[in-house]
């Protein structure tokens, strides 16, 4: 892969992550209750996901982005997907009528299926940067290849 | 490995500071108490304790109605707004309380309902079932039992 496509995947990605957590950290209660609608979590777990997961997922967009830690918010980023696609398959099974919280906050039902798709191609490009991150170096390792 | 693993460690240690800084002032932080009741919200108990005629509303979709609500109520949900309303328009008296509900206290159309109603309606004492369905369905099966010999 060349090194401005992988920029331009890592700037896609990144953005899509920190606006995500941008629009959860902005209203945490509300987020706190797209969680809840889960019914997957005991409050108190669901309220230090809804303060937590947000700044998590600006953090590791921006060091995306950034090119610093680039491996490790990759790995957390890939791991939260698989959370996330599980949750929301669990929820979509259960037949419950929720928000998912992704990428708005709101208390309008957001359906299953774009979401999950979403959350799919979310998880291939962070899969194409996890083959392709040996081929570009990492500004945290300081080498060039 | 190592370094994969210091760098997750790194950024997970790092997200922490603004999540304490959200819990401690952010003005829309959750709140840590599953029973706080949101606006709008009244218990169970609080509706009892009304000497007031009450309206109860059903915010759950159709099928759930008709499975089983509360004795009385009402269905009304924004999916058949229209269709729904004008019962409900019919059965209100000047003076009634209206109590919404849905599902439990995750679900969120009876806040919805109540919102959409309030404004469509310019009806002020219209409240949210802290608990919901959850919470009257025991006691309704509860009175089917106690009525049966």
């Amino acid at each position: 892969m060349k090194p401005w496509w992988f920029l331009i995947l890592r700037i896609i990605l990144g953005g899509a992550f920190i606006w995500a957590g941008a629009i959860k950290a902005w209203d945490p209660a509300a987020f706190a209750q797209s969680v809840e609608g889960y019914r997957l979590l005991p409050h108190a777990a669901t309220v230090a996901v809804a303060l937590y997961l947000p700044w998590l997922e600006i953090l590791c967009g921006a060091t995306l982005i950034i090119g610093r830690l680039r491996s490790g918010s990759i790995l957390i980023l890939s791991v939260l997907l698989l959370i996330f696609l599980a949750a929301l398959i669990s929820a979509w099974c259960r037949g419950l009528d929720i928000n998912c919280g992704c990428f708005t906050i709101s208390l309008e039902p957001s359906g299953y299926l774009w979401p999950v798709m979403r959350d799919l191609l979310l998880l291939v490009g962070l899969v194409l940067l996890i083959i392709f991150k040996d081929t570009i170096p990492d500004k945290s390792r300081g080498v060039s290849r | 490995m190592r370094r994969l693993i210091y760098q997750c460690l790194v950024l997970l240690c790092i997200a922490l500071i603004p999540t304490v800084a959200s819990g401690l002032w952010h003005p829309n932080r959750p709140s840590w108490q599953a029973d706080v009741l949101q606006q709008g919200e009244v218990t169970l108990a609080t509706v009892r304790a009304w000497s007031a005629d009450v309206l109860w509303l059903d915010a759950r979709q159709a099928e759930a109605y008709e499975s089983d609500h509360y004795p009385g109520a009402l269905p009304l949900n924004e999916d058949e707004w229209e269709s729904l309303l004008l019962p409900v328009l019919e059965g209100w008296l000047p003076g009634t309380k209206i109590v919404v509900y849905c599902d439990d206290q995750a679900c969120r159309a009876s806040h919805d309902v109540a919102d959409r109603l309030r404004e469509e309606t310019g009806w002020e004492d219209i409240h949210v079932l802290h608990g919901g369905w959850a919470l009257l369905a025991g006691e309704v099966a509860e009175a089917s039992s106690g009525d049966t010999p």
